[in-house]
């Protein structure tokens, strides 16, 4: 079993859309995949089509007793969720009191979802507990990109917190870009491209998920691009893209 | 990344410290213990080495909202126990020692560390962790330093920012029966007063 997290402390960089779409691609393939929702906005389940109001979530798992499992929601095919849940936002204000409250999700996952190829964590844009304890929880994280300035100053800043992460957890997570939201008819665009190459040379996947409007209507439906619009380039880009992150392709750099 | 070219539309690299060198704690604890063993030991220097190693122990912590990452790294370290028993081996204590340790605890009311051979800054960071892990859950810790046959200058810089730590937070350290060794190398560098030693 993987651990994945997603993560951008910046919000809008696509990070629900490359989760619900990549999560669900990856399954397509016959990969077992659960993906939980670490964000207190919930908006996972609302995208897959889960709209029950005030379901226990992995806050339930994080804080009480509850098995994981219990809270396991299929929602396709060798792809299964476990949404955030009303208690969520509480953990982000839990003091320094409450023991172990980095390894609350850790030991939530632990020896529970063996039987599943990939974990993702969708996590919230902050840099609070719920970070911390996905990056105590994974060895991988998967960053969307857009390729606009601001992105780059938000990845900057997520840099320096991983490597914060890693300095203190003496471990070097395995990180990768993908680029989502992509404009191909903004020359800042190519820019900002270059420059990632730079800097994260091989450690951008191949596929680049371009700006579409239909991956803005899919959730409110409850449907991945692969349902909603599954001849779409947006559906072909996500279909690429799970390739990518399985076979490990990705854009060589500018070393 | 050229920033001055004529079409360039990113003006500010964000990215750009990520070419300079990592400059980590345990570098400057390297690079601080050269400095005393290349240029000597005055009070000033001491002060301001005594100074940085505080900033390294007191965290970690001091950046955005991730305020309690020095308290949550505990939190993972306390969970990796075999990680934890590496450590503790690393600097020379071991099951058996840790046996020692509960019973002396249980004689003092104390935590007790046991401190034994060769201290070098090889093994620095398990140090590093054991006494942050004691620091976090106990008002005062005792360290034995009797069996110490070597210290060098990166660990008793450790001890004294521990030291100094423990007084930020009000708490207390004491090194008891220190080796003649150990008061040797402390005395060398004028930390005498600094690690409170007779």
């Amino acid at each position: 079993m993987r651990v994945v997290a997603i993560i951008n402390q910046k919000g809008g960089v696509g990070k629900t859309t490359t989760t619900v779409n990549l999560c669900h691609a990856i399954a397509e393939t016959g990969k077992k995949v659960t993906v939980i929702d670490m964000d207190p906005q919930g908006q996972l389940g609302i995208s897959y089509g889960v709209r029950v109001q005030n379901k226990a979530g992995i806050a339930e798992a994080m804080l009480t007793e509850t098995n994981v499992k219990q809270l396991l929601i299929p929602v396709r095919n060798n792809l299964q969720l476990v949404v955030a849940g009303p208690k969520l936002r509480d953990i982000e204000h839990l003091t320094d009191s409450k023991a172990g409250r980095g390894v609350l999700l850790r030991n939530a996952i632990k020896g529970n979802l063996d039987d599943q190829d990939f974990v993702f964590l969708d996590c919230p844009p902050s840099s609070g507990l719920l970070i911390a304890n996905a990056m105590i929880a994974t060895d991988e994280i998967l960053i969307p990109m857009t390729s606009d300035f601001l992105a780059l100053q938000g990845l900057s800043h997520l840099m320096g917190t991983v490597k914060r992460f890693e300095t203190t957890l003496k471990k070097q997570y395995k990180l990768l870009l993908v680029m989502s939201r992509y404009a191909s008819t903004r020359r800042i665009s190519t820019q900002v491209l270059e420059n990632l190459k730079t800097y994260f040379p091989g450690q951008i996947l191949a596929t680049i998920i371009r700006e579409a409007a239909v991956l803005a209507e899919c959730p409110s439906f409850g449907k991945t691009i692969l349902e909603y619009n599954p001849k779409s380039r947006s559906a072909i880009d996500f279909k690429t893209l799970a390739v990518d992150f399985l076979e490990g392709r990705v854009i060589h750099g500018n070393e | 990344m050229a920033t001055n070219e004529k079409h360039n539309l990113i003006g500010y690299d964000p990215l750009a410290w990520m070419d300079e060198p990592d400059i980590a704690a345990l570098t400057e604890v390297g690079d601080a213990a050269n400095a005393i063993e290349t240029e000597g030991f005055d009070d000033q220097e001491s002060t301001e080495m005594e100074e940085q190693e505080d900033l390294d122990l007191a965290g970690l912590a001091e950046d955005d909202q991730l305020t309690d990452l020095s308290d949550i790294a505990d939190d993972y370290a306390a969970d990796e126990d075999a990680t934890v028993q590496e450590n503790l081996e690393e600097v020379g204590v071991s099951d058996e020692t840790s046996i020692e340790n509960s019973a002396a605890e249980a004689v003092t009311g104390c935590p007790f560390i046991q401190l034994e051979g060769n201290l070098s800054i090889q093994h620095i960071v398990g140090l590093f962790e054991t006494f942050k892990a004691s620091l976090s859950s106990n008002d005062q810790i005792d360290i034995d330093a009797s069996a110490v046959s070597s210290i060098d200058t990166a660990t008793l810089q450790l001890l004294v920012a521990l030291k100094k730590a423990a007084d930020k937070q009000e708490k207390q350290i004491t090194i008891s029966h220190p080796s003649a060794k150990f008061i040797e190398s402390v005395k060398l560098l004028g930390l005498l007063e600094a690690l409170n030693i007779d």
